[in-house]
């Protein structure tokens, strides 16, 4: 009986004799329980469904799950390895002492159990415990008030339970192999054995300034936002190789130049500091880059996630100036005026009191654009530019003020392009720009005049949109551009009021066959465009509720694997701080006693401490800075054309992120001199 | 011409929880000449280290003078002890104490580097010591890619690049073979003719031997010393041998 007992209570004195390392590892390990369980929750939860949009919750929550379980074996076997290399030694000396290897074998054993089964513990309890408020706050973020379904999700703490399960199954092989194939002086020995001064790897370190080189000359050179998303990702593998690279082969090849320069090296204050980097560097580079490359992921997703939150309103605010919004592509002459006043009728009759109303048709045209010159494309290929034609007419009615153009004259509106120009020319025929416009008008009500060389002009009657259009499509049959049209109208009421109205519009348009065409089912032919006339339509109610669930699900799920990897990099960076401080310390004592003052030799700490502790924040700041351009498109993708919002929230992100890296890095530098001193 | 005077030398460890006391040197007087080569004897936890540590001014006495030249080393600033300490003083310790992310040349030059001495000086000076060491050949190695013996010897000069008043050894044929502990001691001694005081403190008795004068100590005070006169290393080896005898049996103390 007593034999039994022996081994779990070993392990528990070991774990506890160990807390200096233990207790970071239990804590990841039921933080990262906690947070996959939360996730778990939310996505199993039933009150979710009546959230209109609960789809890309439940989707964004399943994809959050997958990454917390990836990123939760990759840590926390990570940790444990690290452990046990910690632990060697102590293992080795009970070998020597008598215990065999199976005897090792079941303390670990009841190591993995013992941490295993606590942290589960802890870690649902504190899912549990946490779980109502990230719900509460999620149901913030998306503004969608939903009564909890429940309190405790037991389908979530049975899928928690399998995958850490397995994870510490994982982990335990790991550490039982790990045993078997080493001998007891090697494990006794490993802790002491000199470190080999670190191979020079020109070449790598060449290949990782390449490849770096690389992705920021992709993130800059980008133009479409839809080749920004492809790129994308080669640029961040790319930006990946290039960090690890240069941390490793670079960091030691820049040393080596410096320490061969001997005048330079045999200096006081370089002398310590390039010999103990050069070995800080073999040691810590992987540890570095990866503290890199974590910092830079939760810069990115928080402030992408935060900036397209935050931008979502004004986005709404452009797609959906109206309440309601009827879009038509191919509508004959004046189906747009008689369903604004039908529009005005049904309003009337059914008691709600219009506030705002509009409509206009415009033309899309596709172009080629070469050199500042609109032409006709020769085929699909060429096309490189979307026109939207305006009538004067049309615009002043949108402005609400006369307008009055020349035969010869336009108004012009480019994103990117300079407004230097007096003249264009389009499909062969010179036209004076009258005046630029603002770039507000880009929002236009239905319009959205985006990307590369898309321009609006606004020309003086029909014989002019007439020229365009038989100009442009002289040539291509494979896509045509159409007349298209929007009605807008607004009223005053509650949100459920203006759905209400929305839901009477639909009803009469698309049910009811005494009204007017049925856009929506058949395509009707017509005299202009491709011959096919479409309707669609839109409340903005009904996006807004979707958009919120969408975003807010979107930036809750950037918060939770920002604070995912955060945990990580401190957890590393904790561990770093450790090991350093055992091998520092006899440095230390060794350099005092040739003849260097302790001051000398707690500057000459700090000042190494620090670099190898901001070298991977500075990084992180420099990707982000060429990462930059990259996300502008891609945040265009979404519909986000807010510059200034994006940079405050990308800043703040990262002083925020600073902040927090400045705590834990004093925090773990106050273990680290403990064990120094 | 005496070099180091030691007075009511007294050293008392509070640990720190409890407060428990241990005296470690009670009352230690002796003077090191010119030139000597002295080595101080006892057993295990006598004090030696603890005697050694206060010399080299890495540890303060509770009581007691230690003069270095005149210079008492015990009322030296913390700011100013350092380089005092690098100007004067040469150590060899038994575990080496080299760094392990330095090369033997570095390593040797480290006094210097922290002196702020010029880098063409330096490789000057460094030359005929490690010409003299038989370590030339060896000055690009690490540590751990040379031999015990090679290690001690880097130490050695180390010691003596800054060309200092007094070379201290702590046990520093502790962790060497018997040919690596007869090389070293040949050496010592050759330093030592040169001009070089040492002193050396040592349980071993034939390390004790090579020397000009051994110092007994007990119970923290000085028991007993022995002038090597016209006496041959094995004479004075019997010798020690013998004196150590009647301390452990407890004889009448006569320094
Ligand atoms: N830092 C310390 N704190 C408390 N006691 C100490 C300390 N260093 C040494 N001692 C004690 O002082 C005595 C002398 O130690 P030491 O000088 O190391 O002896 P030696 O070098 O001769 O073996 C021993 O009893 C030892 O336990
Ligand atoms: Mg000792």
């Amino acid at each position: 009986m007593r034999k039994i007992s022996f081994y779990p209570k070993l392990a528990l004195t070991n774990i506890r004799s160990n807390g200096k390392l233990y207790y970071p590892y239990l804590l990841t390990c039921t933080f990262a329980v906690a947070m996959f369980y939360i996730v778990l929750f939310i996505r199993y939860n039933e009150g979710l469904q009546s959230v209109r949009g609960a789809a890309y919750v439940e989707s964004y929550m399943a994809f959050g799950s997958v990454i917390i379980s990836i990123f939760s074996l990759v840590i926390l076997f990570y940790t444990n390895s690290f452990l046990m290399k910690r632990r060697r030694r102590e293992l080795g000396l009970y070998n020597i002492l008598g215990m065999e290897k199976r005897h090792i074998a079941s303390v670990l054993f009841f190591e993995t159990i013992l941490t295993g089964l606590g942290s589960l513990f802890l870690g649902i309890l504190t899912g549990i415990v946490f779980s109502k408020l990230v719900y509460m706050l999620l149901m913030r973020l998306i503004q969608f008030p939903v009564p909890l379904g429940m309190s405790v999700s037991f389908p979530a703490i049975l899928s928690t339970v399998t995958l850490f399960s397995v994870i510490f199954l994982v982990i335990l092989c790991y550490n039982l192999w790990h045993i078997r194939l080493s001998n007891p002086i090697d494990l006794l020995r490993s802790n002491q054995v000199g470190q080999k001064e670190p191979k020079t790897k020109a070449f790598l370190a060449l290949f990782g300034l390449l490849t770096l080189a690389g992705g920021y000359t992709l993130a800059i050179l980008v133009k479409s936002p839809l080749d920004a998303i492809l790129w994308f990702f080669i640029a961040v593998i790319l930006v990946i190789i290039g960090t690890y690279c240069l941390f490793t082969a670079g960091s030691i090849t820049l040393l080596k130049i410096l320490r061969s320069n001997k005048t330079y090296y045999y200096k006081t204050k370089h002398f310590i500091s390039i010999s103990s980097m050069l070995y800080r560097m073999k040691q810590n580079a992987v540890g570095l880059s990866n503290i890199c490359i974590l910092s830079t992921m939760v810069l990115v997703t928080v402030s992408t996630t935060a900036t397209l939150y935050a931008g979502m309103s004004s986005y709404i605010d452009a797609m959906y100036p109206y309440d309601i919004g009827l879009r038509f592509e191919g509508q004959e002459e004046d189906t747009l005026s008689s369903y604004s006043s039908f529009l005005e009728d049904l309003a009337a009759e059914k008691g709600y009191e219009v506030t705002a109303e509009t409509w206009y048709e415009y033309w899309n045209i596709s172009a080629g654009y070469e050199n500042g010159e609109v032409f006709a494309p020769s085929d699909y290929n060429t096309i490189n530019c979307y026109l939207v034609v305006l009538k004067q007419e049309e615009y002043s009615r949108y402005v609400g003020q006369d307008i009055q153009l020349d035969q010869d004259e336009i108004l012009l509106f480019i994103p990117e392009g300079n407004h230097s120009a007096n003249t264009v020319t389009l499909f062969g025929t010179e036209y004076r720009i009258q005046a630029y416009l603002e770039d507000s008008i880009s929002q236009m009500d239905g319009i959205r005049v985006s990307g590369f060389q898309s321009m609006l002009i606004v020309v003086s009657d029909d014989a002019t949109v007439e020229r365009f259009y038989q100009a442009a499509y002289q040539n291509t049959e494979t896509y045509r551009g159409n007349q298209s049209g929007y009605v807008g109208i607004s009223i005053e009421g509650s949100d459920e009021e203006k759905l209400d109205f929305y839901e009477i519009i639909c009803d009469f348009i698309y049910k009811d066959p005494n009204t007017k065409t049925d856009f929506s089912e058949i395509s009707v032919p017509n005299g202009r465009g491709n011959g096919y006339a479409t309707l669609g339509i839109h409340s903005r109610q009904m996006n807004e509720d979707e958009y919120f669930a969408m975003y807010g699900a979107f930036l809750f799920l950037g918060i939770f694997l920002g604070l995912l990897f955060l945990m990580a990099t401190i957890l590393i960076m904790y561990y770093k701080q450790i090991t350093e401080g055992y091998d520092d310390r006899e440095r230390f004592t060794i350099l005092q006693k040739v003849g260097m003052s302790p001051s000398e030799v707690r500057a000459s700490i700090r000042s190494q401490v620090l670099t190898v502790f901001f070298l991977p924040l500075t990084v992180a700041g420099i990707h982000i800075c060429f990462a930059f351009p990259m996300i502008v498109k891609i945040i265009q993708v979404f519909g986000l054309y807010d510059l200034p919002l994006f940079i405050v929230s990308t800043v703040s992100t990262f002083v925020l992120f600073a902040i927090i890296y400045l705590l834990v890095y004093t925090l773990t530098a106050r273990v680290y001199y403990k064990i120094v001193r | 011409m005496t070099i180091l005077e030691v007075r009511n030398l007294k050293k008392i460890y509070t640990t720190r929880f409890g407060g428990n006391k241990v005296q470690a040197l009670s009352d230690v007087n002796f003077t090191v000449e010119e030139g000597e080569y002295v080595s101080i004897m006892g057993e295990s936890g006598s004090g030696k280290t603890t005697l050694l540590n206060i010399l080299a001014a890495l540890d303060k006495p509770t009581s007691g003078e230690v003069l270095l030249r005149d210079v008492d080393i015990t009322t030296i600033r913390d700011s100013q002890i350092s380089a005092f300490r690098r100007d004067n003083l040469g150590f060899v310790f038994q575990d080496f104490n080299l760094l392990d992310t330095f090369s033997l040349q570095d390593n040797i030059l480290l006094p210097l580097v922290l002196a702020g001495v010029h880098y063409a000086e330096m490789s000057s000076r460094l030359k005929p010591i490690a010409e003299r060491l038989g370590i030339s050949a060896i000055l690009k190695k690490y540590p751990y890619e040379v031999s015990g013996g090679e290690k001690q010897r880097a130490a050695v000069a180390r010691a003596l690049i800054t060309s200092p008043q007094l070379i201290l050894a702590d046990e520093p044929t502790g962790s060497l073979d018997s040919r690596a502990t007869d090389a070293l001691l040949r050496l010592f001694a050759e330093i030592n003719r040169e001009g070089q005081t040492i002193l050396m403190v040592t349980h071993s008795v034939k390390a004790a031997s090579h020397a000009n004068r051994v110092l007994f100590i007990k119970d923290g005070e000085v028991f007993h010393q022995l002038y090597r006169g016209m006496m041959s290393d094995e004479e004075l080896y019997q010798k020690i041998t013998d004196t150590l005898t009647i301390i452990a049996t407890g004889g009448e103390r006569n320094a």
